[in-house]
């Protein structure tokens, strides 16, 4: 059997259900201290003073840390703006911003010193709102501008736009106001977003020990090993090679753990202790230290009376919270699918990162694009329904095609949305414009279907590195920096080694990240690294098995093409008795039957984006989506069931099909939750149901009565053996496929603000209620 | 979470001389709630006292009159799935299948949660509607009352220091009810009540001779309305008249206005299913 194709079983599916997997939290390492913070109450405040004697002092404490402790080093430190200091320096934006930290014995002890710590505070004025923090007379958050140490980033954003606009990006062609002009009918409606908690079980845990003053080793769930330590070694002053970033088990990421979230912080203490020190966060502060970006749409579209999109004009908010991370990045991804995965001749879209004084976001699943399509998805049911079109065929009258030139200027290859967005449809038996008539209704319940469909760039230019290692007795490592976090990396990596190798997948061990051994990756996010790590594998791969063959080749005096490759070494193809065995080759090679044979690659994709035009190579890939779901709408309660909902994405080819069901189906539920009722709530500034007793994530007694995965398989010309990212693809479609249900179901009731909680639909219905009433 | 002593008493009364001690220290039996309140800094007793070890405390017994009898101790769990409850207390039975998940159900008391005094959970509003008492044990003795007197407010009862729930009986009913618990959420289906309404029917000589409509987790206080010889065309009039009753909590799950609303659509819906099963 092949290796790629077939359902293989999770390789790391046995250690995690046994309990006998190792998270960074179960690390005790010999003298170990452990963490805790002082955080700022205030959503913004100058720091005018910070007393830790009294803390110092308390027995058991070993170290406490606060801004002076900065002194030599680099303070700021961030993916794409150095904005974020290891420790507030001379003012807190946001409650949650850490002021001082504890290293103790015990953790009752840190807790303890925590509270003995004298702040003064003066209270800053603050802004919450992202449109109000964009404007231009909004309390400036950052007073000082950072430069970014990656030119990637320096060439391709336009950073530093002014007041808390961190960054715009712009996207577009044609000539907007002549499509306006020339358009039937013209909508403009706005929609928003609210944050939401990435929800990993795995809480954000850090374990640091200094091995000597040039030598940080840090232990850490980290989505990006590589990222990770060229942060440590700018703070701390160090080469790369002096940190060492080790990548336990990691209980999910969701792009929260993709870049330093507290690993300075626990560094800094470590150095200054001189004994490990382990910080693991409470749930209540992993509230206050990641989440998804909140954002605010402002859409206007043209469209002609057959259908067309003529000119399309968006504006997108995306709230960063006090610091920017990757925002500017995931502001970009959000600005030229803006407009959807449509062929749309005139449009102007734009993006804008902007600070406001809320805990820090940073990426999620996604990241810009759930908020878009929101927008663009409920847009296009709007029309339907106007135009009294089948939601379907106006999608497919306007989706994109297989080379067609996008916004960004690029030609689009292995483009199977129309099949998805199909696939997914006759999924849950859509039957056309009918979907849009007022649904089957029985007593307070009213049923109806909705279809949604989206596109995502991967991050680009970015590259991946790995390292193959045969071993003597057959056995083989793929070494790479790529995190295991629960989406079947190591387990798709060992397939495509396997077939690279013709060996069986049992041959094959995948390494966790450890930057002392495993070579550069961009990191694990963005769909990206079946694609990108996967071809470095697979060439790898290919440079181990050239390397066996040529041996064989020399010793059996055939040509290296008569020659095959299995687990027990290489023999003439159809003359099983002319053949060497691994060790036999090592002795070929080598002279001896010792050693090893490597094979690596650093797997690269140029491109990116003109700042200036928006114009470039804006992803190595795309990937395509669409979901379908069938609601149950009670209008009496505004409660909504979810009867039957299909998920489809072109994976280009599925390496693991079972993985892929698992994944769509685990996007899908996750989705489902910001769909219906995930909103992180603040009251000027301070969380209010940060905690998960007041901010639920679904359960398993929420997942919808039917789920169908599907797949569609567009071979993508440069993916190992044509795959493409399939990771975040359903995420950004679930809301508003679900949003139209709801709608369909209601006679045309749009709500435009997620999540679609029960009051809110009651209040949109009464709402509708009144104007019927006023009509007449 | 800062240390504290555990304590472990044997019987009831051992256990009430210890909590006589003070406000420094708290009972504990599930752990579920109590827990939080530590964790989040909102608690911070010096010693805790496990009654989980007392000795039989989680019996669920029915006498000969026919009154139920659950000891405190009992899980949430061991009340939804006791052959005595679903037989005769089925409503009951339901309401506790619906308490959080599983995992909790498994360590959750009866007693606990009546003497946590959470006003968004299951069980409170269909003790009330069933007429349930609560048995105290005390320092100074023993004495009961029904629970609607024992709960006060929202995370408040008539519990005094020193003083712990030791069972929760339900009289006999005369007759026999017909009706069910109704669990609405706005959120996970693990979350906690956003209304909780219990609609029972009581029927003698297979005659409805009163209806009764509890409603949980809206108000500080589950609301118990009753009406004797009932009508079809009363029940939806006591919905209306429960809703306008209701001091409805504004929260996260919803405003004031619209958990009020859910009060006069759950309550028809509820009353009308058991009015169905009364008289079909």
């Amino acid at each position: 059997m092949s290796a790629v194709g077939s359902d293989v079983p999770r390789v790391d599916g046995n250690a995690k259900v046994s309990g006998s997997a190792q998270y960074t939290a179960d690390i005790e390492l010999p003298g170990m201290l452990h963490a805790k913070a002082l955080r700022s109450p205030h959503p913004h405040a100058k720091l005018v003073s910070v007393d830790v004697s009294k803390a110092a002092a308390l027995p058991g404490v070993i170290a406490v840390v606060t801004r002076d402790d900065l002194e030599g080093l680099n303070p700021y430190y961030g993916a794409v703006v150095e904005d974020q200091p290891v420790l507030a320096m001379e003012r807190v934006r946001c409650v949650g911003d850490v002021v001082a930290a504890v290293a103790a014995e015990e953790r009752e002890i840190a807790e303890e010193a925590v509270e003995l710590i004298e702040v003064e505070y003066e209270p800053l004025p603050a802004v919450f709102d992202v449109v109000e923090a964009a404007a231009p007379e909004a309390p400036i958050i950052h007073e000082e501008r950072f430069e970014t140490q990656a030119a990637i980033f320096r060439e391709q954003l336009n950073l530093n736009a002014g007041g808390n606009v961190c960054s715009v990006f712009r996207a577009g062609d044609g000539d907007v106001d002549a499509g306006f002009a020339e358009a039937d009918g013209i909508f403009e409606n706005t929609y928003r977003m609210p944050p939401v908690q990435h929800g990993h079980i795995e809480p954000h845990v850090a374990t640091a020990v200094w091995e000597s003053p040039n030598r940080l080793v840090v232990h850490t769930p980290c989505q990006n090993a590589v990222g990770l330590q060229e942060q440590l070694a700018r703070i701390f002053n160090l080469p790369e090679s002096g940190v060492r970033v080790v990548v336990p088990h990691v209980g999910g990421g969701y792009g929260g753990k993709t870049h330093a979230r507290l690993e300075p912080v626990t560094a800094l203490l470590a150095r200054k202790a001189g004994r490990p020190v382990q910080w693991v966060l409470t749930r209540e502060e992993v509230f206050l230290t990641g989440r998804r970006y909140g954002g605010f749409v402002r859409m206007k579209t043209g469209f002609k009376r057959d259908g067309s999109l003529v000119a399309r004009e968006v504006e997108v908010f995306y709230d960063l919270g006090a610091y920017a991370l990757s925002g500017p990045a995931n502001a970009k991804t959000g600005s030229y699918v803006a407009s959807g995965p449509y062929r749309v001749p005139n449009r102007r879209l734009t993006t804008y990162a902007v600070y406001t004084n809320l805990p820090p976001a940073g990426p999620y699943r996604g990241v810009g694009v759930p908020h878009v399509a929101w927008a663009y998805e409920s847009e296009m049911d709007r029309i339907a329904r106007h135009l009294r079109m089948d939601p379907l065929e106006l999608r497919l009258k306007n989706l994109l095609q297989e080379g067609d030139i996008f916004v960004t200027g690029e030609s689009l290859v292995s483009v199977g949305i129309s099949d998805c967005l199909r696939q997914a449809a006759a999924g849950i038996g859509w039957r056309g414009r009918e979907e849009q008539a007022d649904g089957a209704t029985e007593g307070s319940l009213r049923r109806g279907k909705g279809l949604a469909v989206i596109m995502k760039s991967t991050t680009t230019p970015t590259a991946s590195a790995a390292s193959v290692r045969l071993n003597g007795d057959g056995s083989v490592m793929l070494l790479t920096s790529s995190t295991e976090m629960g989406q079947g990396v190591r387990t798709c990596l060992a397939q495509i080694v396997a077939e690279g190798l013709g060996f069986p997948v049992e041959r094959v061990t995948v390494s966790a990240p450890d930057t002392d051994v495993t070579p550069y990756d961009k990191s694990t996010s963005s769909s990206r690294t079946t694609f990108h790590m996967g071809n470095a594998a697979l060439r790898a791969a290919e440079e181990v098995r050239d390397q066996l063959l040529e041996a064989g080749a020399r010793a059996l005096e055939v040509d290296k093409a008569d020659l095959e490759l299995a687990a027990t070494g290489v023999s003439v193809r159809g003359v099983p008795d002319r053949s060497l065995t691994i060790p036999q080759l090592l002795r070929v090679k080598y002279g001896d039957a010792v050693g090893s044979i490597f094979g690596s690659c650093n797997f690269q994709v140029k491109g990116g984006l003109d700042p200036k035009t928006g114009k470039g190579k804006a992803a190595a890939f795309w990937f395509f989506a669409a979901c379908a779901a069938e609601v149950e709408v009670d209008a009496e309660t505004g409660k909504v069931r979810v009867l039957d909902i299909a998920t489809s994405v072109d994976v280009g080819k599925a390496i693991n099909p079972l993985q892929c069901w698992l994944q769509n189906e685990g996007s899908m539920l996750e989705a489902l939750g910001a769909a219906f009722f995930e909103e992180m709530v603040f009251e000027q500034g301070q969380p209010v149901n940060g905690t998960l007793l007041e901010y639920m994530l679904p359960s398993m007694e929420d997942h919808p009565e039917r789920f169908q995965s599907l797949l569609v398989e567009t071979p993508h010309p440069d993916g190992p053996f044509g795959a493409k990212g399939a990771g975040e693809a359903v995420i950004p479609a679930v809301a508003p496929a679900i949003g139209n249900a709801v709608a369909n179901a209601l006679g045309g009731v749009n709500i435009t603000e997620l999540p679609l909680r029960p009051e809110r639909i009651v209040a949109a219905l009464a709402e509708r209620a009144a104007g019927a009433s006023r009509d007449k | 979470m800062r240390n504290f002593d555990l304590l472990e008493p044997k019987t009831v009364d051992e256990a009430c001389r210890m909590l006589d001690a003070g406000e420094d220290v708290r009972p504990v039996s599930g752990g579920t709630a109590l827990l939080i309140l530590v964790k989040q800094g909102l608690l911070r007793p010096q010693v805790l006292v496990n009654l989980k070890k007392l000795e039989g405390t989680n019996a669920i017994t029915r006498d000969g009159a026919g009154a139920v009898r659950i000891e405190a101790m009992a899980t949430i769990h061991e009340v939804e799935t006791s052959p005595v409850v679903r037989e005769h207390l089925p409503v009951l039975a339901a309401a506790c299948h619906q308490v959080a998940n599983i995992r909790i159900r498994h360590l959750a008391t009866i007693g606990g949660n009546l003497a946590h005094g959470d006003h968004q959970s299951d069980p409170p509003g269909v003790l009330v509607a069933l007429d349930a008492e609560v048995e105290l044990s005390g320092t100074r003795g023993t004495r009961a009352m029904k629970v609607t007197d024992f709960l006060l407010g929202t995370y408040e009862t008539a519990l005094e220091t020193g003083e712990m729930v030791t069972a929760v009986t339900v009289p006999p009913v005369r007759g026999r009810l017909v009706g069910d618990y109704l669990k609405f959420t706005t959120g996970s289906s693990e979350e906690r009540p956003c209304a909780g309404i219990t609609a029972l029917v009581r029927l003698e000589d297979d005659r409805p001779v009163e209806a009764r409509l509890a409603v949980g987790a809206v108000a500080a206080r589950p609301l118990l309305l009753c009406e004797t010889d009932p009508t079809e065309g009363a029940l939806q009039r006591m919905a209306e008249h429960a809703a306008d009753e209701m001091d409805a909590i504004p929260d996260l799950r919803g405003s004031a206005e619209y958990k009020r609303h859910l009060v006069r659509v759950l309550g028809c819906r509820a009353l009308a299913a058991a009015w169905k099963e009364a008289c079909p």
